[in-house]
């Protein structure tokens, strides 16, 4: 009762650590599973059951290995299934017995019986239903050159946000800088705005290069990026003032006056202050 | 989420690598967090990479024993 129910038919993992195969130890169903998982995907590891699939110790022996899989767990996903032969040779498939095993299996089981032309008892109970031992190995594992793509993809996508991240908290950075009365170490703060103009600027020719060198590694970048820290700008001697009440940031000597409580937050923490008369242009 | 990178499977480094992809594109850290998240997602595609070029597959032969649970068989040949 059940067996048959497509909505109980589990997800197959997208990356399984292992993979369990039971199937006979001869033959060329198992060669053509090892050779398809190990060109797709070699990191996976294999746990290799072997079992009679012809015979009547067939049935048995399937259903005892699934079950003992499932106690020992340890893989994520299970191929069970033989190569092609007459319809008796296929028999154990359509026993009771194994659908039952499948069904109870607790990791997502896929069947490949025989060619594309058969179809079993166990086809249709398994959560996935491979023509061929082969296409169970396609489905089991990704292919690796598809994984590299994506990886590629969040790796370049990682590299996109960082850049509009950085333009974005780069220029905050400038603002806060320009809006303080800071008159008399304008020098350095004309430098520490160069050398930020010039940190982004070399951050985007590495960006544009790796663009059009995969192959530079994402290590420089890394390096750059951490230039443009405004941690870094503190700590040469910068502080922002805070209205502790609101949590903005007081951009200018009036603000100042009026917030009265404020905190400086400096590179390695903050303290809080009380702030004094304005003073005199000519004194700042 | 404290495993150590070096430690972690490939689906698991996956997840984290994805998940880090989409926070950043939420947006919602500060900038200097933006930046160790960006380190972690390096370090993290360092290791799918790493794990994806990693040696041959590993084969391990279970065998049923008289109790019925497995244990490690002899290596298959597979000539």
């Amino acid at each position: 009762v059940g067996l048959f129910d497509e909505a109980r038919k589990r997800p197959l993992p997208r990356y399984p650590a292992a993979v369990a195969v039971v199937t006979s130890p001869t033959g060329a169903a198992v060669r053509d599973i090892f050779a398809t998982l190990r060109r797709r995907f070699p990191c996976v590891e294999v746990l290799f059951l072997a079992v009679p699939v012809q015979g009547a110790q067939a049935a048995p022996a399937i259903a005892r290995a699934l079950d003992a899989l499932s106690a020992r767990g340890g893989a994520d996903v299970a191929i069970v299934g033989r190569g092609g032969g007459s319809i008796e040779d296929l028999w154990a498939f359509n026993e009771e017995t194994v659908a039952r095993a499948i069904h109870r299996c607790a990791i997502p089981v896929i069947s490949a019986v025989g060619h594309e032309k058969d179809v079993t008892i166990a086809d249709l109970v398994a959560d996935r239903r491979a023509a061929t031992p082969t296409m169970a190995a396609e489905i089991a594992v990704p292919d690796r050159s598809d994984v590299r793509h994506r990886i590629d993809a969040l790796e370049r996508g990682m590299g996109a946000r960082m850049r509009t991240r950085l333009e974005r908290g780069g220029a905050r950075v400038g603002e806060l800088l320009r809006s303080y009365a800071l008159g008399r170490v304008r020098g350095r703060i004309e430098h520490s705005m160069q050398a930020l103009d010039y940190a982004a600027l070399r951050l985007h020719q590495g960006l544009r290069a790796r663009a059009r060198d995969r192959s530079a590694g994402l290590d420089a970048l890394t390096a750059r990026l951490g230039a443009l820290d405004p941690r870094g700008i503190m700590r040469r001697g910068f502080a922002v003032c805070v209205d502790p009440r609101t949590g903005r940031v007081l951009r200018g000597a009036g603000e100042a006056v009026a917030a009265r409580d404020v905190y400086l937050s400096f590179h390695d923490g903050a303290v809080a202050a009380v702030v004094g008369r304005r003073i005199a242009e000519e004194t700042r | 989420v404290s495993d150590p990178i070096q430690d972690l499977s490939f689906e698991e480094a996956m997840k984290r690598l994805e998940r880090i992809v989409a926070d950043l594109e939420a947006g919602n850290y500060s900038l200097a967090e933006s930046l160790s998240r960006f380190e972690e997602g390096v370090a993290l595609g360092r290791r799918c990479r790493e794990l994806l070029a990693s040696a041959d597959l590993r084969i391990r032969t279970l065998v049923e024993t008289p109790d019925g649970t497995l244990a490690e068989g002899e290596a298959f040949d597979e000539e």
